[in-house]
């Protein structure tokens, strides 16, 4: 247990170092998502293999070959200390990914226009395709753009698309 | 013991739906294909994971502008498939994908667009780009051994789509002229060879035909 709590450590050094880099949210989120299917990883690998099958195995082999029955308390006890320490670690690294999350969140609010945060249009039934714009939506949707940033994008009028110069 | 799998599988989903996560849109996407494979900012802008940030939906009529040009476009092509469009941040890119559930998406960073336009010259830049990722939809995602094929494809429709609207032909390989690079990539062929395909999509609007090698199911569409 204590070489998963390590190379996890490990793993939140790099991961909390590169996002002190100038990473783009995108990145940074996508390296926290990756941070967490890793712990996730860990927790699914120790809690149905290593833990029933190398840690606190119910049958070990003698020096024959034999699989031989282990003290089921034994067993028992020592399934339950791992469980907990792992649930213990498990914890931490919830701990540790919210906090993570929650920076992220703050350093993108502060980098990026309110647009980030609006939220998405609930889906609408039917032909989406050839359904009618709801205006009511897009006003929302669009309050926290910040119109001299973003340009619209749109077909050209000419052949080689530059602006007119008036 | 059942408790603790109770208490592990809250904190899996924790995980995975962080206390924010309703403020966002947040999507998984599968074998996504980006533009040219640069970034403006990094240099090279590669997907890697499966996951990406994304600020919002855009939906049509809206300040983007992005879902009308693509809605154009089916509407040239008579292509009726529906594409949903996202909004990245930041990420100096735009790239075609299919979703969970086959939903197909392009996810696109609108200011990105802007910076295209502005450097090249023309409005068209940031239509061509649109373009190329409607082409890896046309174009199909999984029937190839080799990325820069795809990309290639992606490129004619480029070239087709952009005839079809009323771009010329300078003007639909002015972005990738401008921003491609002189030697094959990992992921994407040289300049060169994509402008060449572009104009061979042009070309083929201007006859009226095209090449069916070019898409998976162009009969169904």
């Amino acid at each position: 247990m204590k070489k998963i709590v390590s190379a996890l450590l490990v793993g939140c050094y790099f991961s909390t170092s590169s996002f002190a880099q100038n990473v783009t949210c995108g990145q940074a989120v996508s390296q926290l998502q990756q941070y967490a299917g890793q712990v996730n990883q860990i927790y699914q690998n120790e809690y149905w293999q290593n833990i029933p099958n190398v840690r606190c195995p119910a049958y070990v082999t003698n020096q024959w070959g034999q699989a031989v029955p282990v003290n089921p308390q034994v067993v028992q006890n020592c399934r339950w200390q791992m469980l907990s320490s792992l649930n213990q670690w498990y914890g931490l690294q919830c701990q540790y990914v919210n906090n993570w999350y929650a920076q992220i969140v703050r350093g993108c609010a502060v980098e990026q226009s309110t647009e980030i945060v609006r939220p998405a249009p609930d889906k609408r039934s039917g032909n989406e395709e050839n359904s009618e714009i709801d205006t009511d939506e897009i006003e929302e949707l669009t309050a926290g753009i910040d119109e001299d940033k973003a340009l619209k994008i749109s077909i050209p009028k000419t052949a080689s698309g530059y602006k007119p110069k008036f | 013991m059942n408790r603790i799998i109770a208490c592990t599988l809250s904190l899996v989903t924790f995980f995975c739906m962080p206390a924010s996560a309703q403020k966002t849109v947040k999507i998984t996407a599968l074998g996504g294909k980006s533009f040219c494979g640069f970034s403006l900012k990094s240099g090279f802008y590669n997907i890697g994971g499966t996951r990406e940030y994304i600020t919002r939906e855009a939906v049509k009529g809206d300040n983007s502008g992005i879902p009308d040009v693509i809605q154009e476009i089916k509407n040239t092509l008579n292509f009726s498939v529906p594409i949903k469009v996202f909004i990245a941040a930041e990420e100096d890119n735009c790239f075609a994908s299919i979703g969970e559930n086959g939903v197909r998406m392009i996810i696109a960073d609108q200011l990105f667009l802007n910076k295209v336009n502005k450097s090249t010259g023309t409005q068209w830049a940031a239509i061509s780009i649109i373009a190329h990722e409607v082409g890896h939809h046309i174009a199909g995602f999984n029937r190839y051994t080799s990325q820069l094929k795809s990309e290639l494809d992606a490129d004619y429709w480029s070239g087709y789509i952009l005839k079809k609207l009323g771009a010329n032909q300078e003007a639909a390989v002015k972005c990738i002229l401008y921003y491609g690079t002189d030697y094959d990539t990992s992921s994407h062929p040289n300049k060169r060879a994509r402008a060449a395909t572009i104009r061979q999509g042009w070309n083929d609007a201007v006859k009226g035909s095209y090449d069916p090698s070019r898409c998976e199911s162009c009969s169904d569409n």
